[in-house]
């Protein structure tokens, strides 16, 4: 253990404080957003999980982009992106890059088509700058909204971004600190809470979480940072140093070097063979293919890959367009496999627990609860020990206010997204609905008097919002739990379960700790 | 005339430890983390991939920062912290400016 003097005990601890106290309550609401957003994908598909099954990308879709390629002009064959949506349907969008008119920024161009992934038939077809409109880029609004609010805090790219990456150090700061100040770091580990000493108590409850949940702090606040800056500063950065901020040289570099340009007309490989090709060569689901220049002799076929098992990364085979030959493995970063790279790649998979299937998640998502609470416990015992300041007991109400806002306007925005579905406008509601959420708890805690009645209330709210959300999923046409167990969605059974289990728990500690002298630890009052 | 100068400086910061180390391990620590970020591709090898030296400052910025923030708070002497960091943080930004090479 690093033991500090007191000299440098102090000054540590004024930088744990304060790094906490000035942003924590931001903090709180980018690890709460991604704690949840660990399962953003699993949510958005169940919660617009119809009875088509996703499955892998295999087979039949080359006839598809044969058949459709003939109906969009030639200039959208530039780049063909094939993937299956979270509703199960085969989406094809055939593209170009343009000036967006609205941005002056590149943007895709082209047609989307949607497609019935058994049968073939088109069930849409969209024309233009087609992502402008949040319905066609993204199957479910929730599950983007909880990326959104979490990535940028719906401030938008890039200033959200940069806030994020703020927030990130700022946690990485506290994490040190926390790290630093820790004197018997194996002890903390089991320190057990001591009943009727209320300062001592909270204190200890802090400890004990932080110390468990410390090694995942620090990595979540440096892979957090790394995403909030790398591409709204680093990268600038060293691209202005490395070459003299030439954008598209520094991206070539990064990336990969085009390919030489060989426009001669050319009869196309068969997609099926390549899918086959791929998942032969490492078995595992396909998630995507792109197709650049369809239709040339330089035409390539690029297959994106879920990590395989056992494996970390995310991965691409890359083919030649006409003939099928193998080209390698294309790595995320450069053009042949690197350190730097592999450094690279490492940092999605740390951030997202997305390695080991269901169980890696629910690791960083226990795990990202547990410094929730580590923020939530150390801001309110900060406010304790100046609990004779009357600026510091209104700072208690906020955060209550933020503490249980976030998880009440979160399930607001579900609630909303889901009743907005007749109406087809969740992308307005449900931000919206969590606009109100927070909203609501801003108002519960300004006119409230007790701190104790105000999280009791909060808490009978957030408990109720969390056994409702299944029943009005069910009644707004989604799955039942029934279709679900018949069709094995293991998407619709985790969340539903997890809802009922926490939204149950909330109920049952409530009512157990109405009679427990733990729990009744005198609160803070905002009456003076 | 410069050793007098510079005792001089670092008696002043000595004068004022808390605010020199705030300053140092505030905008103290960005500069030097923008220096180092900056500076990085000049000096690091380029790897096989020819991306190494890119994608380490662009990987490791979080932990460059972190370095130069808690350095300063942890050091003995506030004075010597900022000699170190100054000394640092000008070196590399020499080296951007030239562009090494």
């Amino acid at each position: 253990m690093i033991t500090l003097d007191q000299a440098r005990m102090k000054r540590i601890t004024a930088v744990h404080g304060w790094s906490s106290v000035v942003l924590g309550l931001l903090l709180y609401v980018v690890v709460f957003t991604g704690t949840v957003a660990v399962l953003a994908h699993e949510i958005g598909h169940w919660s617009v999980g119809g009875p088509k099954v996703t499955a892998p990308l295999e087979g039949l879709v080359d006839q598809h982009v044969r058949r459709l390629s003939r109906e969009v002009p030639p200039r959208y064959h530039e780049d063909i992106s094939v993937w299956h949506d979270e509703e199960g349907d085969l989406r094809i969008f055939f593209h170009a890059h343009a000036t967006h008119p609205d941005t002056a920024e590149e943007a895709d161009l082209g047609v989307l088509y949607e497609l019935d992934a058994a049968t073939g038939d088109v069930l849409a077809r969209q024309e233009g700058f087609v992502f402008d409109d949040p319905n066609v880029a993204t199957e479910s609004a929730l599950g983007a909204f909880l990326i959104d609010i979490h990535v940028n805090l719906y401030l938008g790219y890039p200033w959200g971004d940069l806030l994020v990456g703020i927030l990130g150090l700022a946690m990485l700061a506290a994490a040190v600190s926390g790290f630093l100040m820790h004197k018997h770091l194996i002890r903390d580990m089991f320190v057990a809470e001591r009943a009727g000493a209320r300062l001592v108590s909270a204190r200890d409850r802090h400890v004990l979480a932080s110390t468990w949940s410390l090694p995942f702090a620090i990595i979540l606040a440096f892979t957090g940072a790394f995403y909030g800056l790398a591409w709204t500063v680093t990268m600038p950065l060293i691209t202005e140093a490395a070459f003299g901020g030439d954008e598209d040289a520094a991206a070539a570099r990064m990336w990969e070097a085009p390919v030489a340009e060989d426009t001669r007309p050319a009869q196309m490989a068969n997609i099926d063979y390549i899918l086959v090709d791929s998942v032969a060569r490492t078995p595992g689901a396909v998630y995507s293919v792109d197709l650049v220049n369809w239709g040339r002799a330089d035409a390539r076929v690029i297959v994106w890959r879920k990590p395989s098992d056992g494996g970390l990364f995310w991965f691409a085979h890359e083919f030649d367009g006409v003939t099928r030959a193998f080209l390698g493995q294309k790595p995320s970063l450069g053009t042949v496999p690197s350190v730097g790279g592999t450094l690279y790649d490492l940092m999605w998979p740390l951030h997202v627990g997305d390695f080991a299937g269901w169980l890696s998640k629910f690791v960083w998502v226990g795990l990202g609860g547990a410094t929730c609470f580590v923020i939530i416990s150390g801001l309110r015992l900060w406010v304790r020990r100046r609990s004779e300041d009357r600026l510091w007991r209104r700072y208690h109400f906020a955060i209550l206010a933020v503490g249980w806002g976030v998880p009440l306007g979160m399930l607001l925005a579900a609630h909303a997204f889901f009743l907005s579905l007749p109406a087809g406008d969740p992308f307005f509601w449900t931000p919206a609905g969590f606009l109100i959420g927070a909203i609501a708890s801003i108002a519960m805690a300004a006119r409230a008097s007790d701190a104790s009645k105000l999280r009791r209330r909060f808490a009978i709210l957030v408990a109720s919002m969390l056994l409702a959300l299944p029943l009005v999923r069910h009644f707004m046409g989604g799955l039942s739990i029934a279709e679900a167990l018949i069709m094995s969605r293991a998407d619709v059974l985790a969340i539903e379960i997890l809802l009922l289990a926490i939204g149950s728990g909330m109920l049952i500690a409530m009512t157990r700790g109405a009679g427990d002298h733990r729990t009744t630890e005198p609160e803070l009052t905002n009456s003076t | 005339m410069i050793a007098r100068q510079l005792a001089a400086t670092a008696a002043a910061i000595r004068a004022r430890p808390v605010l020199a180390r705030w300053l140092l391990a505030g905008p103290g620590a960005v500069a030097l983390a923008v220096a180092t970020v900056m500076a990085a591709p000049l000096w690091l090898p380029e790897g096989t991939a020819g991306i190494d030296h890119l994608v380490w400052p662009l990987v490791l910025a979080p932990l460059a920062w972190a370095i130069a923030c808690f350095y300063p708070l942890l050091a003995s002497d506030p004075a010597r912290a900022a000699g170190i960091m100054g000394v640092l943080t000008g070196v590399q930004a020499v080296l951007i400016a030239t562009g090494f090479f």
